[in-house]
């Protein structure tokens, strides 16, 4: 087994727990002993080697070839201009996974990002590095415990139960439905973050209902479930004309601003600093995290410039031609999914299109892998491995 | 679905099919809610007629006349704009012109404006008609000419620039024709998001 040579799938696996490992720590008070060298050289040596797979390892006619050429190019022409090394590297991760078992794929990023957030969190308990805590008036005391920021907390808890809901899919029952809420719960006492709460909570209607739609002969109980890619677009068009139409004067706009935080207002301004591109633009953020954040926290919010909706980030940052081969990835991932009846993986993308409508994960491996699953192996490892076997025994 | 089979092409239609509809919603609101805003779109007319409120120069404290004089201007175009020659300018406008309007718009229509250093006035009628706007501002003129040294004594000479004419009125598009129009436009796309969606789930996914 040892003097096997390497597989497309090997190198895959170990090039995504490599990249977890650097992406992870980067968003953890961990941050200021690294710096962001050794995160961007890991990217970019990722997205190398992932290249590497796509030409050496992946068995492609001419005609493929060129498409993965056209859209790997179009990922490195934002990368440059937007200067941002995620959308490079969700490309390479996307392009690269063909004969990737994508069950695998989530079973790495599970247990990679799991260990990683308990140690985290262990090493800040115990006080080795940065325990965050956010105050606000009239607001729950908000602990980050070793992340850069409360929500950002949150998302990476919302996404493992999302990683866990898609391995555990035909065996979830009121068990894990019921263990999902209680972390619900302990997350929402620890970083009292709204969106991520509501979000996990919504995983147990979303995957009841897609489970009575895989069973159901009738065709009203499937089309709740299989509307949900429409939310996609829907969400996608609804961030970008609610925040371009925002008008504080509003008496409506204003309190649905104040509910998001004034997320909205900060759309708006990024409108005003900057245009709209096809391939993106350089945008100057300055977020709450980390220790640069918590200075900017205390001091009143003064300098503080985030775009926090993940479609508008794609918009502002990648640009307009970007946002649209994302938006169409994930629309058909998700029918995709429907079509072969198999609804654990729109399920998912449904609660991640939700997440992304506030939050700005959506291009983040370390929180979202679930756009790997374009490409890669629908079936389970022993089924590649049962059936490269057979190939072999044919021969 | 297992028994159904589609190709590239099928899929360009059913993509062409849900854009078009998309487009035409669109169109549609964007219409709309341009020929709401055009029909909600209002134009101003502003008429000036300036005043000049001044002392003689020959006399011996000229100076210290002029000073008073400028002190006092800001007072000045608080009494044009009070009550007294409000009154005074609605008594003496025509008929035809009282018809149509109020004592409360022809308040709220003048406004006076002054440079500094200057001692004249001008006073602006702004209303939705151009000889509203001139009546009112000529009127107003000539009130405040009359009204003025009977408010204050020793105030000098009103001296009235000549009429504000139709000829001479500035008008302003009040309308945010092009906003309504895109917000319509974005209503119309939502909608045919939400129709085009449910279509396409219904017949070709579910």
């Amino acid at each position: 087994m040892l003097n096997a040579p390497v597989t497309g799938q090997q190198l895959y696996l170990g090039v995504l727990v490599f990249y977890l490992f650097f992406s992870f720590l980067r968003n953890t008070t961990f941050d200021p002993y690294l710096g962001s060298r050794p995160f961007n050289l890991a990217s970019y040596a990722c997205s190398a080697l992932l290249i590497l797979k796509i030409y050496l390892f992946d068995r492609y006619n001419l005609k493929d070839k060129l498409i993965i050429t056209f859209f790997m190019l179009i990922a490195i022409c934002s990368w440059r201009l937007s200067t941002s090394n995620l959308i490079l590297v969700m490309a390479a991760f996307i392009l690269a996974a063909k004969d990737v078992s994508f069950t695998n794929i989530i079973k790495c990023y599970f247990y990679t990002t799991l260990i990683l957030l308990l140690s985290v969190m262990l090493f800040s308990v115990v006080g080795i590095i940065k325990d965050l805590v956010f105050v606000v008036h009239g607001r729950a005391t908000r602990y980050a415990l070793g992340i850069v920021y409360p929500t950002d907390l949150a998302s990476h808890v919302l996404y493992l139960i999302l990683a866990n809901v898609y391995l555990k899919y035909q065996k979830l029952n009121w068990h894990y439905y019921l263990s999902y809420l209680v972390i619900a719960f302990l997350l929402k006492l620890i970083t009292d973050a709204r969106l991520s709460i509501i979000c996990i909570i919504l995983i147990i209607p979303t995957v009841l209902m897609a489970k009575a739609a895989e069973k159901s002969q009738c065709k009203i109980v499937r089309l709740i479930p299989s509307l949900y890619w429409a939310f996609i677009p829907f969400l996608a068009f609804t961030s970008f004309a609610g925040t371009y139409f925002f008008d504080n004067t509003n008496h409506i706009y204003y309190k649905i601003d104040h509910a998001l935080s004034g997320r909205l207002s900060y759309g708006l301004m990024s409108m005003y600093r900057y245009r709209f591109t096809w391939l993106g633009q350089k945008v100057e953020e300055t977020g709450l995290g980390g220790n640069k954040g918590l200075s900017v926290f205390h001091h009143g919010n003064i300098g503080y410039f985030y775009i926090d909706s993940s479609y508008l980030r794609l918009i502002m940052i990648y640009g307009i031609i970007v946002t649209l081969i994302i938006v169409g990835v994930m629309i058909a991932l998700s029918i995709r999914g429907v079509m072969r009846r198999d609804y654990a993986l729109t399920a998912v993308l449904f609660i991640v299109t939700i997440s992304c409508f506030v939050e700005q994960h959506l291009l983040e491996l370390s929180y979202n892998p679930f756009l790997l699953a374009l490409l890669a192996n629908p079936k389970t490892i022993s089924e590649v491995y049962i059936v490269g076997k057979q190939k072999v025994q044919s021969k | 679905m297992e028994n159904k089979k589609y190709s590239l092409n099928d899929l360009i239609r059913i993509i062409w099919k849900n854009i078009i509809v998309i487009i035409i919603f669109a169109v549609v609101g964007g219409g709309c809610f341009y020929m709401l805003a055009r029909h909600k779109q209002t134009i101003t007319y502003t008429a000036e007629r300036s005043i000049m409120i001044s002392h003689n120069l020959n006399a011996k404290r000229a100076r210290s006349q002029v000073s008073a004089d400028l002190a006092m201007i800001p007072t000045y175009e608080d009494m044009i704009k009070g009550r007294q020659v409000t009154e005074s300018t609605w008594k003496s406008l025509p008929k035809n012109i009282r018809k149509n309007t109020s004592i409360k718009l022809l308040s709220d229509s003048i406004d006076t404006n002054n440079r500094p250093d200057s001692l004249i006035i001008t006073i602006k009628a702004t209303t939705k008609d151009a000889k509203q706007s001139v009546a009112f501002v000529n009127n107003t003129a000539m009130a405040a000419k009359k009204e003025l040294p009977k408010m204050q004594q020793g105030i000098g000479e009103v001296h009235v620039y000549p009429k504000a004419t139709l000829k001479n009125t500035s008008s302003e598009k009040h309308s945010s024709i092009k906003k309504w129009t895109l917000v319509g436009t974005a209503l119309g796309i939502v909608a045919g998001m939400l129709i085009s969606f449910v279509i396409t789930t219904w017949k070709h996914i579910a």
